[in-house]
């Protein structure tokens, strides 16, 4: 037995040992980024936290002298405003293009089309919050009258754009999973292209494409450059998509680095971390077991 | 035997119309997404392209920040991709 032969031997296990501990490491690092934050805001989440007031308030006050309050429920509205404006513009766009571009182009075209769409998610999501000032900004305000036009609607467009290229590869992903026997079939049996998708193919790729769905809104639940940017940063619970808002994400953005280390403003946006923390957890959860409900099949 | 023609039923009709309007609207609508964006890069490109130079990109900020390049941006961008990928990169691919 050669000395080759002896070091493959020797390093195969080694190899695999590193293999398994990156593997690991993966489910290590996100555990190790939880028990961070919630450690970073634990003194205050398990002693001073009044759960009621911070998930049912819409006072949130931490840097008053006489009278501080904790109250999240405005910023959990103006995640939810701006998140749900947003999805109500990229679930029918995206769905449409990835419907579109998997089952009624071809060739070159599909191939610039993807590449198009794949280029809207490369835009950093700073220069996002930049055309939402400098482009839209304007555009409101003068469309529709507003005194500012960095509010909900703003917002809202700028993050479903956003959230749209991850729609259209998810969605794309689920409705090539589906396999072509299905469409031949029902083509043989007389339906045109359009019947095939509504009538074979979307109950076929459901769970993918809602899958492709909640992924998008994860990504708009987290997005906070943008929406630091975009949405006018004012407390209070939106009534109509004109008005201000700000969410749980540009809360902890813009206050962190002005809160003393360690006081009571500063854990209570660590808590507001490991209430984003869970949401998008939860989120992203029930994706990731819609997709392997598909993948089984 | 003689080739049969095919006459189309209302039903085939009805389907063929409303697969040229699902058709036309699925594609209205991947327009109505590609068009703004390249509306919005283009836009970007045309108003910044005034302040592309080469000397923008290697000379750093003069005169207090309002003047001169960016080029320790330039940098510190550059070392922070090196970094993270140099971290992300090996563990990624062997836990994947």
């Amino acid at each position: 037995m050669g000395w080759r032969t002896r070091l493959a031997r020797l390093g195969e296990p080694v190899i695999e040992a590193v293999i398994r501990v990156c593997g690991f490491s993966a489910i290590f690092f996100v555990f190790a980024i939880f028990f961070f934050v919630f450690n970073a805001g634990s003194d205050f989440i398990l002693h001073r936290l009044d759960l009621k007031q911070f998930l049912l308030s819409p006072e949130w006050y931490p840097t008053s002298v006489s009278h501080v309050r904790y109250g999240t429920l405005a910023l959990i509205a103006g995640t939810a405003s701006v998140t749900g404006l947003a999805m109500l513009i990229a679930v029918p766009f995206g769905l449409g293009t990835a419907v579109f571009i998997s089952e009624f182009t071809s060739g070159s075209l599909k191939e610039g089309l993807k590449i198009t769409v794949e280029l809207l998610a490369a835009i950093p999501s700073v220069v996002w919050g930049f055309i939402g000032i400098s482009l839209m900004n304007p555009l409101i305000i003068k469309l529709f009258h507003a005194p500012i036009g960095l509010n909900v609607l703003n917002g809202g467009i700028i993050l479903g754009l956003m959230s749209v290229p991850i729609i259209v590869s998810i969605g794309e992903d689920a409705l090539k999973a589906v396999p072509d026997a299905h469409r031949e079939a029902s083509i043989a049996l007389g339906a045109t292209r359009w019947q095939t998708v509504y009538k074979v193919l979307f109950p076929a790729a459901r769970s993918g494409l809602l899958a492709a769905v909640l992924l998008g809104v994860g990504r708009a639940i987290g997005e906070t450059m943008a929406v630091l940017m975009a949405t006018g940063h004012a407390v209070q619970i939106p009534h109509s998509p004109l008005d201000s808002v700000r969410t749980l994400t540009a809360t902890i953005a813009a206050e962190l680095g002005e809160t003393a280390h360690g006081s009571d403003h500063y854990q209570a946006l660590f808590a507001i971390g490991v209430l984003l923390f869970l949401i998008t957890f939860a989120v992203n959860l029930t994706a990731d077991l819609l997709v392997r409900g598909v993948r089984k099949q | 035997m003689t080739a049969a023609a095919f006459h189309a039923t209302a039903p085939t009709i009805a389907s063929r119309r409303s697969e040229r309007l699902a058709v036309g609207l699925l594609g209205i609508v991947t327009a109505l997404l590609i068009l703004p964006l390249l509306a919005i890069v283009g836009l970007l490109a045309w108003l910044g392209a005034p302040a592309l130079s080469w000397e923008f990109l290697v000379t750093g900020p003069t005169a207090g920040m309002t003047a001169g390049g960016i080029f320790p941006a330039i940098v510190g961008t550059m070392w922070l991709i090196g970094v993270s990928l140099a971290v992300a990169a090996p563990v990624g691919i062997l836990a994947g």
